[in-house]
Parts: C-alpha cells; sequence; structure tokens
C-alpha cells in the first residue's frame, strides 16, 4: 500500500509527494534481477499499478546491516557492491561527474575487507565491466570537484591504489 | 523519456562501451591508456623535450600511454625530489583541462 504519494506524470516508476505532504520525499521504485548483472541486460518490467526498471547492475549490490533513523530500519547496500554498482553504471555529462562522486564519498569509508569484497566481485564480473570499472575510476580521478559533493582530490591516492589493485595479474 | 526509451538508450551506451573496450588496444583506447597514466600519478608537470631526454638518460623510465595520442605525448616518470630541482617545468593540476591537453611532454610522480 503506498500512501501520501502519487504515480508521477513524467515517469511512471517514480512516486511524488501529493500536494500537502511536505515531509515526504519522492520514491523512485526499481527493479533487481539476480539472474542478470550486465547493463546490456537491463530491462523494462511493464505492470498496470507498478511498472519499473530492472537494471542489471543492481545485481552487485549486497544488503548491508540496516541503518535506524528514528526507529524505522533503512535497508542499506554494503560498500563494495556500492561502488562497483556506481562505476559499471555508464554516466555521462555533469550529472554523470556528480553521479561518480559518489564513488569518492564511498571510498572515503571502505575498509581493507571491503577492498577485499570488492575485488572478489570485481574478479567475478566479465572482461568488458572490469574494463569500464577501470576505466570509470581513471575518469573519476581526473574530474573536477562539484558544489555539494565530495572532493576527489583529496582521495587521489585512494583511486589510484584501488586502480593498482584491479589492474595486477 | 517512458522506460522503453531508457532501455533503449541504456542499451545503446552499452554498445558505445562495448566498442571502447575493443578499442582497448588499438586508437580510441589511447585515451583510456592515458586517462590510466595520469590517474595513477600524484603530480603532473609540463616540460620540454630536452628535459625529457635529460631525464630519461639519468634512468627514470619512459612510459608509452601517451604515444597513441595525436599529437603524441612524452611521458616520463620521476621522483619527487627529482620534480622538485626541475627547472622550466610547469606544475599541472591533476585534471583533463587545456593546461593538461595542451602539454606535450609530461614528467609525473607517482603515488607512494
Amino acid at each position: 500500500m503506498i500512501q501520501q504519494l502519487e504515480q508521477s506524470a513524467d515517469e511512471p516508476s517514480v512516486w511524488v509527494p501529493r500536494a500537502l505532504c511536505s515531509l515526504v520525499i519522492e520514491v523512485n521504485f526499481i527493479g533487481q534481477d539476480p539472474a542478470i548483472v550486465d547493463p546490456m541486460e537491463t530491462y523494462e518490467k511493464p505492470d498496470d499499478r507498478l511498472p519499473l526498471m530492472v537494471f542489471g547492475p543492481l545485481s552487485l549490490l549486497i544488503a548491508g546491516t540496516p541503518i535506524v533513523v528514528d526507529g524505522m530500519r533503512i535497508p542499506v547496500p554494503r560498500l563494495a557492491g556500492s561502488v562497483l554498482e556506481k562505476l559499471v553504471t555508464d554516466r555521462t555529462g555533469e550529472k554523470g561527474d556528480r553521479d561518480l562522486l559518489v564513488v569518492i564519498g564511498l571510498l572515503s569509508m571502505i575498509t581493507d575487507a571491503d577492498y577485499d569484497e570488492l575485488q572478489h566481485i570485481y574478479d567475478a564480473t566479465s572482461p568488458e565491466l572490469r574494463h569500464a570499472i577501470r576505466s570509470n575510476l581513471a575518469i573519476l580521478s581526473l574530474i573536477d570537484a562539484r558544489p555539494g559533493m565530495p572532493d576527489p582530490r583529496p582521495q587521489r591516492a585512494a583511486v589510484a591504489r584501488l586502480l593498482a589493485r584491479l589492474e595486477a595479474p | 523519456m517512458t522506460h522503453a526509451e531508457r532501455v533503449k538508450h541504456i542499451h545503446a551506451r552499452v554498445r558505445i562501451q562495448r566498442w571502447e573496450f575493443r578499442q582497448r588496444r588499438l586508437a580510441h583506447g589511447a585515451w583510456h591508456r592515458f586517462r590510466l597514466a595520469l590517474a595513477a600519478a600524484r603530480e603532473a608537470h609540463a616540460i620540454d623535450e630536452p628535459t625529457f631526454a635529460a631525464l630519461v638518460a639519468e634512468g627514470f623510465a619512459p612510459d608509452d600511454r601517451g604515444k597513441g595520442l595525436e599529437p603524441a605525448r612524452d611521458i616520463v616518470w620521476i621522483t619527487a625530489d627529482r620534480a622538485a630541482r626541475l627547472t622550466d617545468a610547469t606544475p599541472l593540476a591533476m585534471r583533463l583541462d587545456a593546461a593538461m591537453l595542451g602539454a606535450r611532454v609530461l614528467a609525473l610522480v607517482a603515488f607512494e
């Protein structure tokens, strides 16, 4: 049951607050299909009530420990899969750079155990996806800071270490 | 944009990614290789060709990952100590801006 929200006229999988519900944020419903991981396998799941985009790279996400905010448990993904999902999802333009900068924020929190997990997931992906991950890391290392986004410059060393690790034979 | 249009758009972008992957050792892959070299560098300095030749003669390692570009870029990896003693070198911000792309010869300092 979806309450206090109504379907966006612009995008059927996005539900926006009804006019008077200013404390409610919009919700973007997306689908995860564990049978696919490649972006090329992304598909539309039609439904009269809630049609969804099912994105292949979302299968890289693994459920982490939920966080609790005001007594509400909010599911969050583990860091390693989140980093890789951001890096395999092709993005373009200003929005693409800003999306990629999210990886910088994630790398600032990542632990050695997360790096090991990231390597494990990376090794299981296709050569094309591994190339996309390395390519986007290199781009990330060279893009400018954006207002309101994590600054990539202090994390360039972490990006370089990760690239070196992923490129190691 | 409808979902069908988004799927079509994503698939088109993936086809381009696939082409870039096939090009990784060919002409278009030159940018990928050049970016990888820069991503491994803590510092970059624009230098001239005689300085490049001198640094290579001193034993610093050249890197051919700028050779696929047109015009080709000469890259040499040097230490931070040696970078501090460069004369007539211009330090560059580590981003793909006009100054970086305009530099024909680069001395790079790797992260530790």
